[in-house]
């Protein structure tokens, strides 16, 4: 596969995850009113998924609620999103858009390779597989749990000492 | 064939061997195990229809856990964890093959025990089904509405056969219970019919003791039979040696009794001697005759305690009569002896017995010791002898210096029925009843012989702690007890002789007498005399019994005394060898003294 067509996959594969993490995580009960109030997916700084995303998406539920994508340079505490992904831009780096919605119930998801600063999911490339590592702890922060089926599937789990 | 009729039989003997219970309780047994079996095969086909719908849940569970296992790994796309989930049905053995597909029905995951049955390339569309010992169970793995993919499970279900099997271990317990009950009735039913076996047994054992215990009863009858018939062979050795010395006392009578006319005819006055010399003649056969009736009549055993010395100076005229004159009679008398306690008759028939065996022992004559002594008997001295032990004994032993028995008759001694005398002269009894007797008084006999020297017969007999009867010492003429005028008797006598003295005797005691010669004129007189008080009769008369007779007057006068008189030892007014109660008997003959002392006891003491 060509590195172009693999880029695509990779983020093709990684968009659907976005949106399937939302089925193994529990968002305190404030955050959906009702069952059809919609998960909002935010993207924030660089989208390297473009109209992926949004294919992926579209149609598509994390149990009853229906997902609207949102896409912003930055953010603030009060984001208003459900799930975050983000890449850092020139507006914001990873750290401020991650110190922004710190304690706040947002599943923060990135896909830091070097030992720069993590969401609670982080995306990582294991035998040509798109694979992710979870922080149970800044989890437990941020007032979301993580299904341990989800725990089980990723490569590197960080937990609560106890 | 031949051999089946024969087997059959065998068979049919065996049960008929059965008791009617046992066989019955074992055909219960049979039909409950039977019953159960069936039981347990209608349970085994119902139980094929619930277990496969039991299968079918417990597989489909299987399935289900697999599918929700697999979601997440499915969603993110992670075979190797749905493989680890699909490998951990490996440890279910009833597992055949299991396969997970993703949504597009690719084979994502399989596992087969055996390579032949591997699972399907793409996910088939059944949902269940059982084929070939196997169930096969699909289902998709959905998320909310969404399928994921689909998991497939094939298990192994279980043999009837096998099933069968399980359960058949079940029965077989169950059948083996039933038996065992069955088993056990019969032997219940056995037990207690070896029960009444057991019973009828013991009752047979008791019906045996029974007629056991009669038959003792007869023997001691016989034994009895024996004892009397010595006792008459016993006298019968006097008989002869008797006759001829009551003729002797006969003629001192008859001698006395005319000398005593001649005086008083050529008018003598002092005639006192001859009527005492006659009265003595008689009163000596008096006693001869008391001491053979004592011996002839059929007595009961009873024991007394008896004074041996006392008892050897009592026979000791008889014995001499025994004896004969040509044989000199010595007897040794012990001072101070000791009471023995033994029938009298028959200790006096023993030492008659043995007096009459050294009386033939010495045919030309010879000397007869009778000697009495006290003794002490050791363990040694017994010589083991059965019913004896060591302790104080009163020894009589007999005497003679005749012919002494040789030690082979010696042997045979005590065997009755064994003489050495020729036919006729002896039946054998006599040393037996003497052997007898010594061992029924707990005692023990000894004799010792040599030929041409004598014999001694020693009898040892045991020491009686208690004192001997002391006899009543006969009255003196001057002690009379004497009747008045008041006192009217009515005496009943055949003979006319035997009468006349009775009525006389009476008359001179003060009685007032009527007298009658049979029974018929002394009912009359008895009628016409309502005064008498007493009858006085004789027993055997000629015109009717004297028992009789003393009946038909107790009805007329139930008051009337009666005193029997008879010169017979055995009689129709005794029975089995006692006197019936209150019955007064005066055997004859008898002195006034006697008719004096039973008439005024009767009476009571006289009134004034």
């Amino acid at each position: 596969m060509r590195a172009a067509e693999s880029r695509n996959l990779e983020y093709a594969v990684k968009a659907s995850f976005l949106y399937k993490f939302g089925d193994y995580v529990r968002w305190p009960l404030a955050s959906f009113p009702s069952d059809t109030t919609p998960v909002v997916l935010c993207v924030v700084g660089d989208d390297p998924f473009g109209r992926t995303l949004d294919d992926a998406t579209n149609g598509e539920h994390i149990g009853m609620h229906p997902i609207t994508v949102r896409r912003s340079p930055a953010v603030v505490t009060e984001s208003g999103c459900n799930i975050l992904f983000t890449r850092g831009s020139a507006a914001q780096s990873v750290a401020n858009v991650l110190k922004a919605v710190a304690g706040q119930p947002v599943l923060t998801i990135t896909e830091t390779i070097d030992e720069g600063p993590r969401g609670i999911i982080n995306f990582a490339i294991r035998d040509n597989r798109v694979r992710f590592e979870i922080d149970e702890q800044t989890a437990t922060t941020h007032q979301l749990e993580i299904s341990s089926k989800l725990l089980s599937l990723a490569v590197a789990v960080r937990r609560d000492m106890p | 064939m031949t051999d089946a009729p024969f087997r059959k039989s065998r068979y049919r003997t065996w049960a008929e061997t059965l008791s009617e219970r046992s066989r019955s309780a074992l055909i219960a047994g049979v039909m409950a195990a039977l019953m159960l079996v069936t039981a347990g095969l209608i349970l085994a086909l119902y139980d094929s229809q619930t277990y496969k719908a039991q299968k079918l849940r417990e597989i489909t569970v299987q399935v289900q856990i697999l599918a929700a296992s697999v979601s997440a790994p499915l969603v993110f796309d992670d075979p190797s964890a749905t493989r680890e989930y699909l490998n951990a049905l490996q440890v279910n053995p009833e597992v055949d093959a299991a396969a997970v597909y993703d949504k597009a029905g690719v084979l994502v995951a399989t596992l087969a025990r055996d390579a032949k049955r591997a699972t399907p390339e793409k996910a088939p569309d059944q949902q269940s089904v059982f084929a070939d010992g196997f169930l096969t169970v699909v289902l998709p793995i959905m998320q909310d509405t969404r399928s994921l993919g689909t998991v497939y499970i094939r298990a192994v279900t279980e043999p009837l056969f096998r099933r069968l099997a399980r359960y058949g271990g079940i029965f077989l317990l169950v059948t083996m219970a039933s038996l065992v009950a069955a088993v056990l009735m019969a032997a219940h039913s056995a037990l207690s019919r070896a029960n009444t076996q057991l019973e009828a047994r013991a009752a047979q054992l008791a019906e045996s003791n029974r007629l056991l215990l009669v038959q003792i009863k007869e023997r001691e009858k016989a034994e009895d039979a024996l004892r009397q018939a010595q006792k008459m062979e016993a006298v019968g050795q006097l008989t002869g040696g008797i006759a001829h010395d009551f003729n002797n006392m006969l003629a001192v009578i008859v001698g006395n009794l005319s000398l005593l006319l001649r005086r008083a005819a050529q008018g003598e006055t002092n005639l006192t001697r001859y009527a005492e010399g006659a009265l003595e003649g008689a009163s000596r056969g008096a006693r001869l005759t008391q001491q053979l009736l004592a011996f002839s009549r059929q007595q009961p055993l009873a024991p007394v305690p008896l004074d041996p010395n006392h008892l050897v100076s009592s026979m000791s005229e008889l014995l001499r009569r025994a004896l004969g004159e040509h044989i000199r009679f010595e007897t040794v008398i012990a001072g101070g002896i000791w009471t023995i306690y033994a029938d009298k008759t028959q200790l006096e028939t023993a030492v008659l017995n043995l007096a009459v065996n050294a009386r033939d022992a010495m045919l030309e004559g010879g000397t007869l010791t009778l000697e009495t002594t006290n003794a002490r008997l050791t363990e040694a001295d017994l010589e083991g002898a059965q019913g004896t032990s060591s302790g104080d004994y009163i020894l009589i032993s007999v005497t003679d210096n005749g012919s002494g028995m040789t030690p082979a008759v010696l042997a045979k001694a005590f065997d009755p029925f064994f003489t050495t005398k020729p036919v006729g002269q002896g039946t054998g009894l006599g040393l037996s009843q003497v052997y007898g007797f010594v061992k029924q008084s707990r005692g023990h006999i000894k004799i010792q012989s040599e030929v041409g020297r004598g014999t001694t017969v020693k009898l040892y007999l045991p020491r009686y702690a208690g004192a001997a009867k002391a006899e009543r010492p006969e009255r003196s003429v001057h002690n009379l007890p004497m009747g008045n005028a008041k006192e009217v008797l009515l005496v009943v006598e055949d003979d006319e002789t035997v009468r006349r003295v009775a009525v006389d005797s009476l008359r001179d005691l003060g009685y007032t007498i009527y007298h009658a010669s049979g029974a018929l004129s002394a009912l009359s007189v008895l009628e016409a005399h309502p005064e008498i008080v007493l009858l006085f009769t004789d027993i055997v008369m000629p015109d009717g019994n004297g028992r009789k007779l003393a009946d038909d007057a107790l009805t007329m006068r139930p008051n009337l005394k009666v005193l029997f008189t008879t010169g017979y030892a055995r009689d129709a007014i005794i029975h089995n060898g006692v006197l019936d109660e209150g019955v007064e008997l005066l055997p004859k003959p008898y002195s006034i003294e006697q008719v004096a002392q039973k008439i005024r006891e009767i009476l009571g003491p006289a009134k004034p």
